[in-house]
């Protein structure tokens, strides 16, 4: 009887008083202007930069990425307060405990982002900034970002603060089976930003900050280059490997795995002989379109 | 009408109503009537040289300790709005209605939602220096504000405040579009860890 009256009555009180330990965040595409999309050099930057954060949330334990939050709903708007009763219906109706709005602005070396964060239950609003410093990716600038809202959203919840370190990406080389020469599958940039002589230093770790990132990446057997770019969702402290395959008389096909267990994390593509990525796609140019 | 009617109306009688300005006013205008009343007596030429010098130099004087008092005690505005006893005061009052406290030119206001709907969290006090004009806001992480007639978010990370809008962006470090013609200091307001609101209570 004791125990009946235990199961029913006191543990799911201990339940509702411990505290909630899922983090579930819905973002709002963030609000941009021409200025900002002139200088990054695309359209809807607002919205591209959203859906980076989203990605690059998702990757932060304990969070989880719903949603998203409409932008059209009045209570997404940057400069609009929210009422603690319009926090919590739209918690609950996106099952969020979190909701996440903001702005992107033209800044003197680049974008600066601004993020409100809104816990749903009681309608508390902080928020935070991440400012482009000049030669810093997109990408790396988001993922500073998503920490940054995390962290926020974490503490609004009691939840003691998270850490979350950088990610690694290397390159494989094997002797030759075709040539004499050896061949190397490598990381030729991440997020634009080259890595100098890399076929050379194809064992060189690169650093990759959690999150959403566009890696360039190269097969070389002393004759041809043949390159492929893979964007994917690096989890904070994980180790990447490129690695490759070339069967006879055809072209390499190459991708992304964990370099722990070998298991492929990208598709594998065919490399494609072409220019070196600096030469083809402006790396300001890359990030809007995803 | 017989001397006691009268003697009973004017004890009966309220004294007129007067407006702040006039009993500030007051102790200069009774200094100017008794100086109006002291016939000025024949005195030595350079006596009288003397007196147009030193009341230059008190002239002077005075000037100088009406700007310094008045810029003291605009500064002073600041700094007694964000060591939080006005808010933890109108907080005990207005619990979740309290928007802001405005002190600009007109005086010290506070702004009130019609409902207990304002998340009271994350205190925030502003000073907004435009021109000749100033304003200083106490208000909270997550409401808005108006600037240079701009509606203006105020946020808060815990340590960091961001002032930011449509063409707006103001941190301690940095300014973006129209805040860069302004003068704007912001610090946390500490509301203690004993205090909380009466109603809607966020923390």
């Amino acid at each position: 009887m004791k125990t009946l009256l235990l199961t029913l009555f006191v543990l799911p009180a201990g339940l509702l008083a411990s505290p909630a330990t899922e983090v579930r965040v819905a973002v709002a595409d963030f609000q941009s202007d021409f200025h900002v999309d002139q200088q990054i050099g695309g359209h809807g930057s607002g919205r591209a930069l959203a859906r980076i954060l989203r990605a690059d949330l998702a990757v932060l334990t304990p969070l989880t990425v719903v949603g998203p939050w409409d932008l059209k709903a009045e209570a997404a708007d940057v400069v609009r307060a929210v009422t603690p009763a319009e926090a919590k219906a739209a918690g609950e109706s996106l099952g969020a405990t979190t909701l996440v709005s903001g702005q992107v602005l033209a800044g003197p070396a680049g974008p600066i982002v601004t993020a409100r964060v809104i816990y749903a239950t009681t309608g508390r609003t902080q928020g935070t900034l991440v400012q482009s410093v000049r030669g810093e990716s997109v990408a790396d600038l988001v993922s500073h970002l998503a920490a940054q809202v995390a962290a926020l959203a974490m503490a609004q919840q009691g939840l003691p603060s998270g850490s979350w370190q950088a990610a690694s990406i290397l390159g494989t080389r094997r002797p030759g089976s075709h040539s004499a020469h050896d061949e190397v599958a490598c990381v030729v940039d991440v997020d634009g930003r080259i890595v100098p002589d890399e076929t050379t230093k194809w064992d060189q770790p690169q650093a990759l900050s959690p999150g959403l990132h566009e890696v360039y990446v190269r097969f070389y057997d002393g004759q041809r280059l043949m390159d492929h770019d893979f964007i994917f969702n690096a989890v904070p402290g994980a180790h990447y490997r490129v690695s490759f395959e070339r069967p006879a008389d055809r072209k390499a096909t190459v991708w992304i795995g964990s370099a722990d267990s070998g298991e492929p994390v990208t598709a594998k593509a065919e490399a494609d002989t072409r220019l070196p990525p600096s030469q083809t796609i402006d790396p300001q140019n890359r990030w809007p379109a995803w | 009408m017989t001397p006691e009617e009268l003697k009973s109306l004017a004890q009966a009688s309220a004294e007129p109503a007067r407006p702040d300005s006039h009993w500030e006013a007051f102790p200069g205008r009774i200094v100017t009537k008794l100086r109006a009343g002291v016939r000025p007596t024949a005195a030595p030429r350079h006596l009288k040289l003397a007196i147009a010098l030193a009341a230059a130099a008190t002239c002077g004087l005075m000037a100088g300790f009406a700007l310094w008092h008045s810029n003291a005690a605009k500064a002073g505005t600041f700094e007694s709005l964000r060591d939080g006893q006005m808010l933890r005061a109108q907080l005990t009052l207005y619990a979740g209605r309290l928007e802001a406290i405005v002190h600009d030119r007109s005086g010290l206001r506070t702004q009130l939602a019609k409902d207990p709907s304002v998340a009271t969290a994350d205190p925030v006090c502003v000073e907004i220096r435009d021109g000749d004009e100033r304003q200083v806001v106490v208000t909270f992480s997550g409401q808005t504000i108006q600037i240079a007639d701009r509606t203006v978010m105020v946020l808060s990370d815990g340590g960091q405040v961001i002032l930011t809008g449509r063409d707006f962006l103001w941190t301690p470090s940095s300014a973006a579009g129209a805040a860069r013609r302004l003068q704007i200091r912001a610090a946390l307001v500490p509301l203690g860890p004993s205090f909380t609101p009466k109603a809607n209570e966020t923390f």
